[in-house]
This record gives structure tokens, C-alpha cells and sequence, in this order.
């Protein structure tokens, strides 16, 4: 947990909500500090952006979180500037919004955060906010795994700068089936993707209390097998009341054009509650 | 690390103003647009112009419309190839059942969406907000995070919204919660979570009493109301053990039938047979491998089964859980109203000392006192008012009160206040005047300065009040809710217009009151409740209680029903926060070491259990009746929702009803749903077996120089025609007595077993085929015909031939017929006459039989001629060679049974 936080701040309302999540996750770091950095687009006039940050300033000196605010110029567009801004590296993370950008994009597909993620210059956390009451501080953590190989490992760093608010999490392994077979599917065979599916969830189970030692968080598995990953994160963060959804990002299943389709689109579009999406490099 | 981030909840009102980026004086007019823009709008929709024609076309994904349009297009082309043989009708016919089959599967799908309609009821259209310093009226849609809502009495609250101002405000959170008492909220700070916190009002709550004001956190789908209703509609019902067996049944017939056909497609090609002639054979083994007429038949019979269930006041909305209901291992059951009669009836009137009941005149005058603190109304239907006071007054009527003349006496009535826990009122009785306090005992205790003994009264000192609360203790073991009177006689003048605030007047008057008397109420049990459990024990099914109520009232009525043993065992009761800690793991792993009763639950809860349950393979039937049960009414396998008290939501959410709220209902459904699956396990047998004479004739047409001995259209006229009635009259057989003996089935117990698949087709099937064949190459051969010479479609003879062949098939279905009814017994009894649709079967049989050979317009149809009378007979012998066969088999299968079992 020493990664240096850089909040891309835009000056919009979401980038206010976001910025409670980077104020929190600074807190909970061993180095608790955020580095803001705005590049001035000009979507907003400079006075309005000097109260908004003067506020997040002020909230985190309230957590006892040091600020650095840099009020950047723009260099041929916001994300060169940010990519210029911001070091490359495992020791950054930076932390910016998913919301939609203009009239027929996605809330992530064609942002910056988007490509930011894809880019994998530096560690990004791209956050859609919906309930802003939650603060940036949710208590129950939904986290869909994909069944990496690597288990948790990718997600810990995140965690656990969230972790210490966290009262529940729950782990999520969802199988997924070809809906076609999904219907025919043989009793023994979906059986067999059910233990499958807990075997890794009790490998990650592992993982997690070695690293969270003696901790009160309630820890809760859950194994499902479904044609539509999607919906079954959806109904899971409702039947949890989970107040944030945490999932990784890859290559593959970032939006890029097509982005109607795209499975982290929908989940960004339909979510009952904060969105994370998170990648390490 | 730093302090502590706070949730919304927990923070004071002036923070929750900076924190939500708002004022006291509401957003401004850009602020609500930009916010519009990020999070949507207020509403539960999310816009997906495509759903519906989705939905539509995944119908015609299945595997059985797949083979039916199929099937419809290699008519259509063996049309074209050969116009002749009217092949085309036969492909509408195939494509009009599969077009059909779709419409009907996606009008069941597009029902769930009145559940979300009745939800959107809880919601306002219009509602209050200040902006920009005003207060303004503006469509609930338009709402967003920080706006500040206005909250008065009689409001429908529209988002999830942060207390920041409030007034006496109360709110009914029962949509929400299912907790009936009215919840009051402050605009404090709160420590607990946030959906139990009391400064947060939630969308779809009511205010109904007070006013404040309020800063929204979540709109639409990230309200919790918002989740419930995202839950309710998108949990899709998994498919019934029914039709996960059909779909298996579907997909093995459809596999051996295509596998079949395009293998002798291949073989008559590679033996130099036309195109036209393969693609036509092709199509009759397909055709003849289907049973075309199982699936409406199943239909039928799920039909009538639903109208059975209907006359034991269970209304099925969905065909399918009339059979689900009698494949259940578990019901998971409310206590209010389904267990109980829903009605509070006072069982115990104690002394609060020495715990003894009170003589008929002390209890007279307790009661009396009580009425002085209840509000009773006479209406049309008899006393109304809350429940607990109707049985002070009934109570008080059956021990010769009379009711009139003592109301009479009550000078006034401090209503039942939530904070407070009690009621109160001014009575004159026995010539002095009363303070009497009703309420619960904990509320009563600072205001007391005495309780009443049989040894005369004593001073409400530690010792004195903990032998009372030691009597209260063993009431509420016994499963009581507990109510303590106290008192006091007024001085004179005392409480008369000194106050004309009743708060403060009854504030001014709690004081040096006595503690007269215990009064336990119940909800009795309904009587026929102990018997439907055993009964559902006896029939393997467990029964659990799930219920908000304290878990020494859900233990007792447990016991009483039969749920719980008598013996005392905590491993069998968990209480909701003990379920919470829990995984789904860790609680499969409790229900299967024997836990059934659920207490101070939640109805969300309920869903926890389901999901347990189902990842132990079981068949689960919940009962539902308020709006938050809508889930998990959805996510069980069989969701019962309550006819009498239950919502519109949890109505539009199950997929039975049950009429009058009894629990012994659901108990004679299952029995009902039980002899349904018996009978289609019945039919099924039956229609298979025609299946054998069906395909036979193909497989000796397709390897030997031999004529076809049944043409599609003949095959057709079984499946579609004369099997109908006698599988209806199969699917109308009354229950077996053992039916209720028997476990339920596993849930990979399937309905084509091989067991059934053999006695189908390789036994009555071949027995069917090869009698049916003789008679045909019998007339062939006796009418001149010789091993391998071909005869012209209309050849008389071979009319002839075809025409005895289908009437011997018909015939010898009426053996099969009556010795389907049972598995062991000859099915030759009495009851036969009782089923009037097997005679109807018998008679069309016969009928049909005799109309293919001699009918001149069937003759027609099915290309078909007669044969002499001697032949015709030799075809009724087929029914005793089949029902004789048959019966030889149970004989022999029972013989071996009571070997092993003496063994």
C-alpha cells in the first residue's frame, strides 16, 4: 500500500463524488496523501474549479489526508496531459470517474478512463458514482471474480485501501455457460462446475484471511452458474445490498466502439450501486 | 491510518448539506441537470427498446420449436420436390404449433412485468421539493441526489432520502420492511447501518404522521425500494422439475428421431432411392419418432389439475406449478395467518406475582379496566379497531361484560402511541374513577409503584418486579404475546380538563400506578395445521417457519403444529442475526442438521434460505404475502402467495394463490400435484408405446422390398387424434391412497427412464408393431401379393393392408389403455366406470377402428380400404394379447417384489 494517489479531477459533480472515494482510500493508506491534478479544458471556468478543489482540499485535511493540487495545462488533449502528469509505474494509482461523456457513449466506452485502463501505464480505478451518500465509504463490498489464476491477487491492492470500512464481502464466482447448453445442461456436469467454482472461491478465501489476519469483515462465497454474468452480478449486488461493485478490467472485456454490448458497459449502466473498475499493471 | 470515514447516516444535517454538494435552500437549476445527466432519472425503467422482440425470439430457441420448424421446412421442400402428396399442409400444421408454442412461452414471460406495475403503485407521480429557495411541485422522474424533498403526512416518499429536518415525523416502512409498526424518524445522527438506520426515509415508505425535510442520496434503481423491484424483476424463476423433465424427454426423442432419419436419408441415397422419396421417409421417421400429441396433452392435464387444485382454494397462475408443487421437499412457511388464524385471542389472564389465572369475576374486572385503554368501534362486520383491543371487548363479551354500558363508563382514551408502547384511558368502575395504563410491561415499570397480590399489594421494589417479569417470562415461553395492565384511582377532579393536551395530560397522570394483571394473547393455530404436517412429514416433506415474530412465540406454535419436537433443541431454531452471519454454506450445513424455525427474520431473508435450499437440490415452495416477499417468492420454486392478506405485489409475483391463507391448502395441492405427475408419467407411457408400431413399418421399408405399412398422415391421426382423449382420460385418474406415503421424487429423477423407455418400446411397442404388421402382410399375402413386388398408393390392396394395420394399432391401444391406470394391478375394477374419459377413449377407439376400414370418407382421408369381418376380429384378439402380456409382466414384477421384500 504505498502507491502514490493521483485523482483525476474534471470539476464535474461526479468527479466531487469520486474524489470521496480517493479521499477515503488515501486514508487508508500507509502513505495517506492524494495528488489532484486537473488540466484545464476549460469545461469549466477556473474560479468554479478553484472553489471545487479548495472544497476537496478542505475534506481531506478534515480526514488527514495531505493534498497537492496541480491545475495543468492541456497538451494536445486531457488524456496525453494526464498521461504526461502522472508517473509511470506499479507506485501510482490513479483514481478518475466512469460517467457519460456525451450524447451516444458509453459510461466508459471512448472516456478517458477508459483509456487510461487500457493504456496500463499506471495503476487506474475508474469509479461510477450513483449514490453519493454512501460517501466513498461502502460498507458491503461485491466483488465478481473471474477465476484468474492468480485468485485475488490482482484485486488486493484495491481492497485494501477500501478494506477498512468494509463490514461484508462478498465474493462472487460466477460459471459461465453458453446459453444454449445452459438449458440441456446434465445435472452431474453442473455439479461438477459447482465444486469447480468453490474450489477456487475457497483458494481466494485462503488468500484473503492470510491477508486480512484477524479482521471483522464477513466474509461471504457465493458460486452460480449462468448464461448472463451480467444480470447475475446485478441481482447479486441487489439481494446483497451491496453498496460496491469492484471488478477487474482486461483487454478483452473493456469497451472499446461497440460498446452497447459490452458487459462492463452494462453493468456501469444498470448498477443499483457504486461501480469500480480497477487494473493493475 | 485516519479516523473513521462516515456514511451519510451518520453524520449530523449541516454535513450532509456540504457532503450531498447541496443547501438548505435546494439545487439550483443547472446543478439538477448536471446530476440528471451522470445518474438518470428517477425511475425504475431502464430503456431497452429491443427487450421485447429479444424475449420473442429467444422462444424460438428452444430445442422442441427448433425441431418443429425444421421439420415444417423438409415439408415444404419434399412439397416442391413432389407436389402430390400435400405435404405442405402438414408443414403449416408443424409450423403453426411451433409459432404457437413461442407466443404462448413469451405471454408467460411478459406477465412478470405487472409485478413491476403494482410496485410502481408505492411510488408518487408528483412530489415536493424546494429549489432554488422555493418550494415547488415537480414529476417524482425529475429527482435527483441532493434535492431536498418536503415530507407531510399522507406522502409517498419518492427516493432514498437523508432526514435533515423532522417534526413528530413517522413513516410506514412495511412495503420495505414487512415490520407493521409505524417507524419514527429523527434527524440525528444514527451509528447503524444504513438500511436500518431511523434518519433515512426510503422511496416507496409512506409518511403517515408529522412532517420534515429530507435530502436525497438515491434515486431510481439505487433506492432500496429500486432493488426490490430490479430483484422482482429480473429473478426468473428456474424451470420446473416438469419442464426440465419435458426439455430432457424433448431432446432424447429429438436426438433419436433426427439421428434416425438422416441416417436412412443417407442409406436410401446411397442406395439410389430419389431425393423426394428419402426426404418424405425422413420426415415419417421423424415424424413417427415425436410424440406430437404428449405435449398438448400435458398441457391439458396440468389444465385440469389446476382446476382441481382450484376447488381446495389453491389458484395456479402458472400451469407448470401444479406439478412443481407435488415435486417439493420443503415448504417454507409464514406463522401469521397461514399457520395461525390471524386473529389475537386472549388465553391467559394471570395474577403478575404468583402467575395463577384469575376467578371468572377477577378476570371480568381486569378486562373492564382494559377496555379503558383499547378503542373499539361496532361496525358492519361486528367490533373493529386493533386487533389486540377487539379481543379485550370479545374477551369481555363471552364472560358476560356488557359492552355497551361499559363504554359508556370510559370518560377518555389516550390512543396507543409507538414510542411509548402503550394506551391508556379514564373509567369510572365501581363508583371510583381510573387511570388505567395498557402497554407493554418494560414501558410500564418506571410509572409503577405497586403490583397487585393475592396477599394483599406490594411495593414495586427489584425483587417484587423480577418474580413479575419471571410470570411474563413463562407466558411468552408458552408462546404468548404479553400485555400488563396497571392503574390507578384518580383523586377527585384528578385528569378532569386540567390539561387539554392528551400527551400532556397523560404524561401528568403515569404515575404511582399498580400493576394489576398479565394478559396473554395468542394467535391460536388453526386447527387442521397439526394433521397437513404430519401429513407433510409422513410425505417427506420438511416444513419450516419463517417469521419475524420473537423466537419463544415461533418455538411454541412450532411445537403445537408438529414442526419442532416437543424436546427442547436450540440447533433447530435460528433467529435472523444469527442467519446473518452465516454463508449460504454455512447454512445448508445448519438445514441439513435439522434447523426449521427461523425467528425475528426478515423477509429478505427468506431469500437467503431459498438459495440455501436449492444448492442442497431441493424443490422449495415459500409463502409470501408482503411486498418485499416479492423475490423471494420469485427465487423459490413454487412462490404461495397469500389470497386473503397478501399484496398485489406478492400476488403478481407467485405462481399460486392460495385462497383462503391455510396452510393444510398447500398440503392438499401437493397431493394434487403428486397424482398430476403420476398421470403424466402415465400418458407418457401410454403414447410411447404407439411410438413402436409407429416406426417399425419404416425400418422394414427402408431394408426390404416391402410396401410402407403407415403413411405420415396415419401416424398423425394416432398422435394427434385418437391417443388425445384416452391420455386426458389417463391424466384424470384419481389419487392414489400411497400417494402421500411416498418421498417426494429427486430432482434428476427423470420422466423418461429407461425402465419406461423399455416396457415402451421394446415391449407393448414391439408387441403393438408386430401384430399390426402381421395382419397387414397377412391381408398383403392372402391377397395375392409377393416378397418384394411394389404396390401403386391406391392400390385396393395395399389400402386394404394399411387400413388393418392402423385399426389393429387402435384397437390394441385400449389394452395399453387399461393397463396403464396402474403399475400393478390389472386396471380391469370398478373405478374404471368412475373415470367417464377412459370409456370416451375406449369408445373413440373402437369407433376409429371401425371407421378406417369401413368409413368411405375416412377411408378418404387415410388412404385406407376394407378387409373381411375375420380379419377385423383377428385385430380385437391384439387388445387381450397386449392387456394379457401386460398383466403377466406386473404378475411376474410383484412376485418378485414380496420375494425381496420377504427376503
Amino acid at each position: 500500500m504505498t502507491s502514490t494517489l493521483y485523482l483525476a479531477y474534471d470539476g464535474s459533480i461526479n468527479a466531487d463524488w469520486v474524489a470521496r472515494y480517493a479521499i477515503n482510500m488515501a486514508a487508508n493508506s500507509q502513505d495517506p496523501r492524494i495528488i489532484l491534478i486537473h488540466i484545464l479544458d476549460h469545461t469549466y471556468s477556473p474560479d468554479k474549479i478553484a472553489r471545487k478543489i479548495e472544497a476537496v482540499e478542505g475534506e481531506c485535511a478534515m480526514r488527514g489526508v495531505g493534498t497537492t493540487s496541480r491545475i495543468l495545462p492541456l497538451r494536445k488533449n486531457v488524456f496525453q496531459s494526464l498521461l504526461q502528469a502522472i508517473p509511470a509505474g506499479e507506485d501510482s494509482l490513479c483514481v478518475c470517474g466512469a460517467r457519460v461523456s456525451s450524447r451516444d457513449k458509453g459510461f466508459l466506452a471512448g472516456t478517458i478512463s477508459e483509456k487510461l485502463l487500457r493504456r496500463k501505464q499506471f495503476k487506474v480505478m475508474a469509479i461510477r458514482v450513483v449514490k453519493p451518500g454512501i460517501l466513498g465509504a461502502p460498507k458491503d463490498l461485491l466483488f465478481p471474480l473471474s477465476g484468474h489464476p492468480r485468485g485475488f491477487q490482482a484485486a488486493m491492492s484495491f481492497f485494501l485501501l477500501l478494506a477498512p470500512e468494509v463490514e461484508r464481502l462478498h465474493l462472487l464466482r460466477i460459471m459461465k455457460v453458453s446459453s444454449l447448453w445452459f438449458q440441456y445442461m446434465p445435472v452431474a456436469t453442473a455439479r461438477g462446475l459447482q465444486t469447480k467454482g468453490f474450489t477456487y472461491m475457497n483458494e481466494v478465501l485462503k488468500e484473503l484471511r492470510q491477508q486480512l489476519g484477524e479482521s471483522d469483515i464477513h466474509l461471504d462465497t457465493k458460486v452460480i452458474l449462468s448464461d448472463d454474468w451480467v444480470k447475475e452480478i446485478l441481482i447479486h449486488a441487489s439481494k446483497t445490498h451491496a453498496q460496491m461493485i469492484l471488478m477487474g478490467a482486461s483487454d478483452r472485456n473493456l469497451p472499446s466502439r461497440y460498446f452497447y454490448g459490452n458487459k462492463i458497459e452494462q453493468i456501469l449502466r444498470r448498477s443499483p450501486c457504486d461501480v469500480g473498475i480497477y487494473r493493475k499493471i | 491510518m485516519n479516523s473513521q470515514a462516515k456514511q451519510i447516516q451518520q453524520l449530523p444535517p449541516d454535513r450532509v448539506y456540504t457532503l450531498l454538494h447541496t443547501r438548505p435552500e435546494g439545487l439550483g437549476g443547472g446543478e439538477v441537470e448536471e446530476r440528471l445527466f451522470h445518474v438518470g432519472r428517477n425511475s425504475f425503467d431502464i430503456p431497452d427498446r429491443w427487450k421485447t422482440l429479444r424475449s420473442f425470439a429467444r422462444q424460438f430457441t428452444n430445442f422442441f420449436t427448433i425441431l418443429l420448424i425444421v421439420s415444417a421446412c423438409i415439408c415444404f421442400v419434399a412439397h416442391r420436390l413432389n407436389p402430390g402428396e400435400s405435404m405442405n399442409f402438414l408443414g403449416w400444421a408443424l409450423f403453426g404449433v411451433a409459432l404457437l408454442n413461442a407466443f404462448f412461452s413469451f405471454i408467460q414471460e411478459y406477465r412478470a412485468e405487472r409485478a413491476m406495475e403494482a410496485l410502481k403503485k408505492f411510488l408518487p407521480q408528483l412530489v415536493q421539493v424546494r429549489r432554488q429557495g422555493q418550494i415547488v411541485r415537480i414529476p417524482a422522474e425529475e429527482i435527483v441526489p441532493g434535492d431536498l424533498l418536503i415530507l407531510a403526512e399522507g406522502d409517498k416518499i419518492t427516493a432514498d432520502a437523508r432526514i435533515v429536518e423532522a417534526e413528530g415525523l413517522m413513516v410506514d416502512n412495511a412495503p420495505l420492511t414487512g415490520e407493521a409498526s409505524p417507524c419514527v424518524l429523527v434527524h440525528g445522527p444514527s451509528q447503524s447501518r444504513l438500511v436500518e438506520s431511523n434518519n433515512i426515509a426510503f422511496a416507496g415508505c409512506t409518511v403517515i404522521r408529522g412532517s420534515g425535510e429530507a435530502v436525497v442520496f438515491a434515486t431510481g434503481l439505487r433506492t432500496e425500494f429500486g432493488k426490490l423491484a430490479h430483484l422482482s424483476q429480473e429473478i426468473k424463476r428456474a424451470p420446473s422439475p416438469l419442464e426440465q423433465e419435458t426439455a430432457h424427454m424433448v431432446r432424447v426423442l429429438t436426438v433419436i428421431a433426427v439421428s434416425m432419419g438422416f441416417a436412412f436419408f443417407m442409406y436410401g441415397m446411397l442406395t439410389g432411392r430419389p431425393l423426394w422419396v428419402n426426404l418424405v421417409f425422413m420426415m415419417g421417421i421423424i415424424v413417427a419418432n415425436v410424440p406430437e400429441g404428449l405435449l398438448p396433452t400435458f398441457t391439458l392435464s396440468l389444465a385440469m389439475g389446476s382446476l382441481r387444485m382450484a376447488k381446495k382454494n389453491v389458484l395456479v397462475k402458472s400451469l407448470n406449478a401444479v406439478e412443481a408443487l407435488g415435486a417439493v421437499h420443503v415448504i417454507c412457511s409464514d406463522k401469521t395467518g397461514t399457520l395461525t388464524e390471524n386473529r389475537l385471542t386472549i388465553t391467559e389472564l394471570l395474577s403478575p406475582l404468583q402467575g395463577t389465572s384469575y376467578a371468572d369475576r377477577e378476570q371480568l374486572d381486569l378486562l373492564t379496566l382494559a377496555l379503558a385503554a383499547s378503542e373499539v368501534r361496532n361496525s358492519e362486520q361486528g367490533l373493529s379497531g386493533d386487533p389486540l383491543d377487539v379481543a379485550v371487548a370479545e374477551r369481555l363479551t363471552a364472560l358476560g361484560g356488557d359492552l355497551l354500558m361499559l363504554r359508556e363508563q370510559i370518560e377518555r382514551y389516550f390512543t396507543f402511541d409507538v414510542e411509548k408502547r402503550r394506551s391508556a384511558g379514564i373509567m369510572t368502575f365501581a363508583g371510583k374513577r381510573f387511570f388505567v395504563v395498557k402497554g407493554a410491561f418494560e414501558a410500564l415499570v418506571p410509572m409503577m409503584t405497586g403490583v397487585r397480590s393475592r396477599a394483599g399489594d406490594e411495593a414495586a421494589n427489584r425483587e417484587v418486579l423480577e418474580r413479575a417479569d419471571e410470570v411474563l417470562r413463562g407466558m411468552a415461553g408458552q408462546g404468548l404475546r404479553v400485555i400488563a395492565l396497571a392503574c390507578r384511582e384518580l383523586r377527585e377532579g384528578e385528569g378532569e380538563g386540567e390539561e387539554k393536551d392528551s400527551a400532556s395530560l397523560q404524561d401528568v397522570l403515569e404515575k404511582e400506578l399498580l400493576l394489576a394483571g398479565f394478559i396473554g394473547i395468542e394467535d391460536p393455530l388453526r386447527q387442521e395445521v397439526p394433521t397437513a404436517v404430519a401429513k407433510c412429514h409422513t410425505a417427506g416433506i420438511e416444513v419450516l417457519l419463517i417469521t419475524g415474530d420473537h423466537p419463544d412465540t415461533a418455538q411454541a406454535i412450532a411445537r403445537k403444529a408438529g414442526i419442532l419436537p416437543q424436546e427442547d433443541d436450540p440447533a433447530l431454531l435460528m433467529t435472523g442475526s444469527e442467519l446473518e452471519r452465516l454463508t449460504e454454506a454455512q447454512l445448508s450445513e445448519r438445514l441439513s442438521q435439522g434447523t426449521r424455525v427461523f425467528a425475528r427474520t426478515t423477509p429478505e431473508q427468506k431469500m437467503k434460505i431459498v438459495a440455501a435450499l436449492k444448492a442442497m437440490e431441493k424443490v422449495v415452495a415459500m409463502t409470501g404475502d408482503g411486498v418485499n416477499d416479492a423475490p423471494a417468492l420469485k427465487a423459490a420454486d413454487v412462490g404461495i402467495a397469500m389470497g386473503r392478506q397478501g399484496t398485489d405485489v406478492a400476488r403478481e409475483s407467485a405462481q399460486i394463490i392460495l385462497l383462503d391463507d391455510n396452510f393444510a391448502s398447500i398440503v392438499a395441492g401437493i397431493e394434487e400435484g403428486r397424482t398430476v405427475f403420476e398421470n403424466i408419467k402415465k400418458f407418457t407411457n401410454y403414447v410411447l408405446v404407439s411410438n413402436g408400431p409407429e416406426i417399425l413399418p419404416y425400418l422394414l421399408y427402408i431394408l426390404l422390398p416391402v410396401p410402407l405399412a403407415l403413411n405420415v398422415i396415419q401416424i398423425l391421426s394416432i398422435d394427434l387424434g385418437t391417443d388425445i382423449i384416452p391420455s386426458m382420460a389417463l391424466g384424470q385418474e384419481p389419487p392414489d391412497p400411497e400417494t402421500m406415503n411416498k418421498p417426494p421424487r429427486l430432482r434428476d429423477q427423470g420422466l423418461l427412464t429407461p425402465p419406461l423407455i423399455i416396457h415402451s418400446y421394446l415391449f407393448l411397442g414391439l408387441l403393438e408393431g408386430l401384430w399390426s404388421l402381421g395382419l397387414f402382410f397377412y391381408v398383403l399375402t392372402s391377397g395375392g401379393w409377393h416378397f418384394g413386388e411394389e404396390l401403386a398408393t391406391a392400390d385396393p390392396l395395399y389400402r386394404s393392408a394399411m387400413g388393418i394395420a392402423l385399426s389393429t394399432i387402435l384397437l390394441m391401444q385400449i389394452g395399453n389403455l387399461v393397463g396403464r391406470r396402474f403399475a400393478r394391478r390389472s386396471g380391469l375394477d370398478r373405478t374404471i366406470f368412475k373415470n367417464r374419459l377412459i370409456l370416451l377413449g375406449i369408445a373413440v377407439q373402437v369407433v376409429f377402428s371401425w371407421a378406417t376400414l369401413y368409413y368411405p370418407p375416412m377411408q378418404k382421408i387415410l388412404n385406407t380400404g376394407p378387409v373381411p369381418l375375420s380379419i377385423y376380429f383377428l385385430a380385437w384378439f391384439g387388445i387381450i394379447l397386449i392387456f394379457g402380456s401386460d398383466y403377466l409382466r406386473k404378475r411376474y414384477l410383484l412376485a418378485r417384489e414380496r420375494r425381496a421384500i420377504a427376503d
